[in-house]
């Protein structure tokens, strides 16, 4: 299959990530530090017109979106589609690179001023697509709408807010930040931008943000959302990025059945939509077509529960190894995914300097070794045993990794029934520790604490899915460490500590991170898969005709 | 007449109470909610969490008082609810989708008349000759092929052969009639085909039925025409079965209508239900289910008025 990554925007002023965080590493020490975090504005500005002169600009691209957004309001626990119908006019303090590289964005800079408080000053000049100024009044009453709601988000993303106490204002356009205690994942929940949208303060009782919204992002809104039909953007006028966005329109119709989306892109009704792997195989060598792929934050994994009061051989953790030992990672990928996918933990491949590498994974800790995983086997002293693994009804991969993993497995002697369930009921299921196993997923986090969260005797979710486990002090001790450690050099290690131990308790056992297919249009340049699951290429996308 | 109408009302009032009741309880005893979708995930989520966004969905007290409040404000006050989802009242979502459906049963009965009629006549009148055997063939066909299988097919053909597909954002009859005549002329064909082969075999072995009985042959021995034998004296009385199929044809394209409407993109009444399903939307699904029952009850009262029209001797008082 032909394929190919674009590159990133050639505007990329990247800050990275580690660079960052080592400013917001002087937070645990109290010390003041001033986060220069943007470049000198004019510098920026004059590359940024240097390299507009070579791109065309202009054009309207249609894109398909697979899911309905269902709602286009910013704040509550969303649907990544949600995202997907308001991420070209929302933005945040900070923003990610293609790269998970952190950057400027609404914040041109930042301050730590003490243990538990963050100051940003929020950058010169810039506005809402309606033209009115960005102040710290519209970034705290952004923050106030993220802890609490209103409809139709319906809750705040428990899992994923850090511990922000309160913002309050120093002057008309820097806001502090105060924290309830120091959160290392602070950084993250804003430049992942998902729940961290900034607003005009009072939008909500103007405004029905179901449908309708205003922020500083490249493009604005034109009309409304239609539920089930389409939401359409223009490019924003006032938009703080010199000479972006290349493009004068975007719209978004929502085509959910992939055959459609297949045949419009094929005819160039559309320019671009993601696919399965099996429909970018279908329309590979079409013409005016190329099919980009790229990985994303989404894994699956096997999830055992562990209960009190109860005795299943899967409780011996040597039984768990035996079984991440008896699964062929390498063959999932080539039966299920063509070949495209690695080798992932707990924490999402692909997921910056906080993970396993493919190497530790594939030789060590994931390895597939049917020996070893017998004779872990015989020293737990069982012989086999049967058990119900639930999974997705759609769509079709977990099926399928299902039924690999039930035949590796039965040459431990391990009798997996599959159960495929549809995901409000797998949901279900999942959260009240219903199941014994569970094939599963998990997608993007804004900080690596939200991958190991649930480890944590204090997590809600803990006594549903591991109440009868024996615990693991360096586990609970990692977590606890991992999240108010702020120094990013100090930071890391923990977390690789811990996904080593987590690698060996195998009560989540990592399986694979797969890729994610999206076909474009050849006139459409710079767009790329982006690792978030966003579809954030498209904010600095152009199209060549 | 009055009588009539008036038992029928009441059968009608009595099918929709026991509807309502039935899939009101249904989605509630399929496992999982629209909690355990919004909070997918969140393994911070606490129980205390959820139960509060349930009591902000009015679904946390009992079945009974969650019935009588969601019954009592359609009753007194026409209001479905909001759509969980979406948060957007439900009246509007219906009122949109309740146009494009209607578009497409109409456009798909037409089709499926305008070709099962002539169709049927003509195999029965040329009874085992080539045409017969043609018609017969393609009722096969029409009743073997699912309408999704061959959306599917038309859209993969028209784009891979002639570089064309119907539009994929609903465009209405009044802004462009041509646009929407060539966006709903594919879905319409699709779930045409069954509704056209089994009016079409109906209709072929009530007219044989009919062509042999004394009238006929007493209008023929009379030297009345042929053509006029046909369609005045036979077809007439070989339509009120045909009406009666068709009427309960109405229901089933509703429900063929819902992935047909998918795969051509028309976020119809069916598309929206399906929608609804997947995510445990109660509302959406209870007045979705609500009104494709009442139109079902609706057009079957009409078929039975249509029915004392096509045969005087059947009196709707009866």
């Amino acid at each position: 299959m032909s394929d190919k990554q674009t590159e990133s925007s050639p505007l990329e002023r990247e800050v990275s990530r580690r660079g960052l965080l080592a400013k917001a590493g002087k937070l645990g020490a109290g010390a003041l530090v001033a986060g220069a975090v943007a470049a000198p504005a004019e510098a920026a500005r004059s590359k940024a017109q240097r390299v507009a002169k070579t791109v065309p600009t202009g054009g309207t691209v249609t894109w398909a979106l697979e899911q309905d957004p269902a709602f286009i309001a910013p704040f509550g626990a969303t649907l990544t589609a949600s995202r997907w119908g308001n991420e070209m006019m929302y933005e945040s303090l900070l923003e990610w690179d293609p790269k998970l590289n952190l950057k400027p964005a609404i914040a041109e800079s930042y301050k730590v001023s003490s243990k538990k408080s963050i100051d940003f000053q929020i950058r010169k000049g810039i506005t809402f697509s309606d033209g009115s100024p960005v102040t710290a009044n519209d970034v705290i009453y952004s923050f106030n709408l993220q802890a609490a709601p209103p409809a139709p988000g319906t809750s705040a993303p428990t899992s994923q807010l850090p511990a922000i106490d309160h913002l309050e204002a120093i002057t008309p356009t820097a806001v502090r930040m105060h924290l309830k205690q120091p959160d290392a994942r602070v950084y993250g929940y804003i430049a992942w931008q998902r729940y961290s949208s900034i607003v005009p303060n009072g939008i909500y009782s103007t405004k029905n943000m179901a449908v309708d919204g205003i922020g500083t992002g490249p493009f604005m809104l034109k009309g409304t959302y239609v539920s089930n039909d389409h939401v359409n953007f223009v490019k924003n006028p006032h938009y703080w990025k010199p000479g972006l966005p290349y493009l004068d329109a975007i719209n978004f119709p929502i085509i959910t059945d992939e055959q459609t989306r297949l045949a419009a892109l094929r005819t160039g009704q559309i320019d671009g939509a993601t696919v399965s792997v099996d429909g970018a195989a279908a329309i590979n060598g079409a013409p005016n077509v190329t099919v980009l792929h790229g990985l994303t934050a989404a894994f699956r994994e096997l999830q055992m529960t562990i209960k009190p009061g109860q005795t299943k051989p899967w409780y011996d953790k040597r039984v768990r190894q035996a079984v991440n030992f008896a699964i062929n990672r390498a063959n999932i990928i080539k039966q299920v995914y063509n070949g495209y996918g690695q080798y992932s933990g707990v924490v999402a491949a692909g997921y910056g300097p906080w993970v396993l590498s493919d190497d530790q994974l594939q030789n060590k800790y994931e390895k597939y070794d049917l020996p070893t995983a017998k004779s872990l086997m015989k020293a737990a002293g069982v012989s086999g045993f049967d058990v119900t693994l639930t999974t997705f009804s759609t769509p079709n991969d977990f099926a399928a990794i299902a039924a690999l993993i039930k035949s590796d497995l039965s040459q431990i002697g391990i009798n997996v029934s599959i159960v495929p369930q549809d995901t409000a009921s797998f949901g279900a299921n999942n959260s009240a520790g219903a199941f014994d196993w569970d094939l599963t997923a998990r997608g993007m986090r804004g900080d690596v604490d939200g991958y190991v969260a649930e480890y944590h005797p204090a997590a809600a979710i803990y006594g549903k899915w591991f109440a009868g486990w024996a615990g693991n002090k360096t586990v609970f001790r990692d977590i606890g460490n991992g999240r108010i450690t702020l120094d990013p050099a100090k930071r890391l290690p923990i977390y690789q500590d811990l996904n080593k131990v987590l690698a060996d308790e195998c009560l989540e056992i990592g399986l694979v991170s797969v890729s994610k297919w999206q076909v474009v249009n050849t006139r459409l340049k710079n767009m790329y898969v982006a690792f978030t699951d966003f579809n954030t290429g498209l904010r600095n996308a152009y199209v060549t005709k | 007449m009055t009588t009539f109408l008036i038992r029928r009302f009441i059968a009608m009032v009595a099918t929709l109470f026991a509807v309502s009741v039935t899939i009101f309880l249904m989605v509630r005893l399929m496992t999982g909610d629209i909690i355990s979708i919004i909070f997918f995930g969140d393994e911070a989520a606490t129980d205390e969490q959820k139960n509060l966004v349930r009591k902000q969905l009015g679904i946390d007290g009992s079945y009974y008082h969650q019935y009588t409040h969601w019954a009592g404000r359609i009753l007194f006050h026409g209001d479905f609810g909001n759509s969980f989802q979406s948060g957007q009242p439900i009246a509007p979502i219906l009122g949109h989708a309740i146009h494009i459906t209607a578009e497409l049963i109409v456009l798909g009965i037409l089709i499926a008349l305008l070709f099962a009629i002539p169709l049927g006549v003509i195999s029965a009148v040329k009874r085992d000759s080539a045409a017969d055997y043609g018609a017969r063939l393609t009722g096969l066909i029409g009743i073997s092929i699912p309408g999704f299988w061959l959306a599917t097919l038309l859209i993969i053909f028209t784009s891979r052969v002639f570089n064309w597909l119907p539009p994929l954002l609903y465009v209405s009859i009044t802004s462009d009639p041509w646009k929407n005549f060539t966006q709903f002329i594919f879905p319409a064909l699709s779930i045409s085909v069954f509704t056209l082969a089994i009016v079409m075999r109906m209709l072929r072995a009530t007219m044989l039925e009919v062509l042999n009985l004394d009238y006929v042959r007493t209008a023929r021995a009379k030297g009345v025409p042929r053509r006029t034998v046909l369609i005045k004296h036979a077809l007439r009385n070989a339509l009120i079965p045909v009406v009666t199929v068709a009427g309960f044809e109405v229901g089933y394209l509703i429900a063929g209508a819902a992935i047909v409407e998918t795969i051509f993109n028309l976020p119809g009444v069916g598309y929206n239900l399906l929608h609804a399903i997947s995510q445990r939307d109660y509302p959406l699904i209870e007045a979705t289910t609500l009104l494709i029952a009442a139109v079902f009850v609706v057009v079957n009262t009409l078929v039975d008025l249509v029915y004392g029209m096509l045969d005087p001797r059947i009196s709707v008082a009866d």
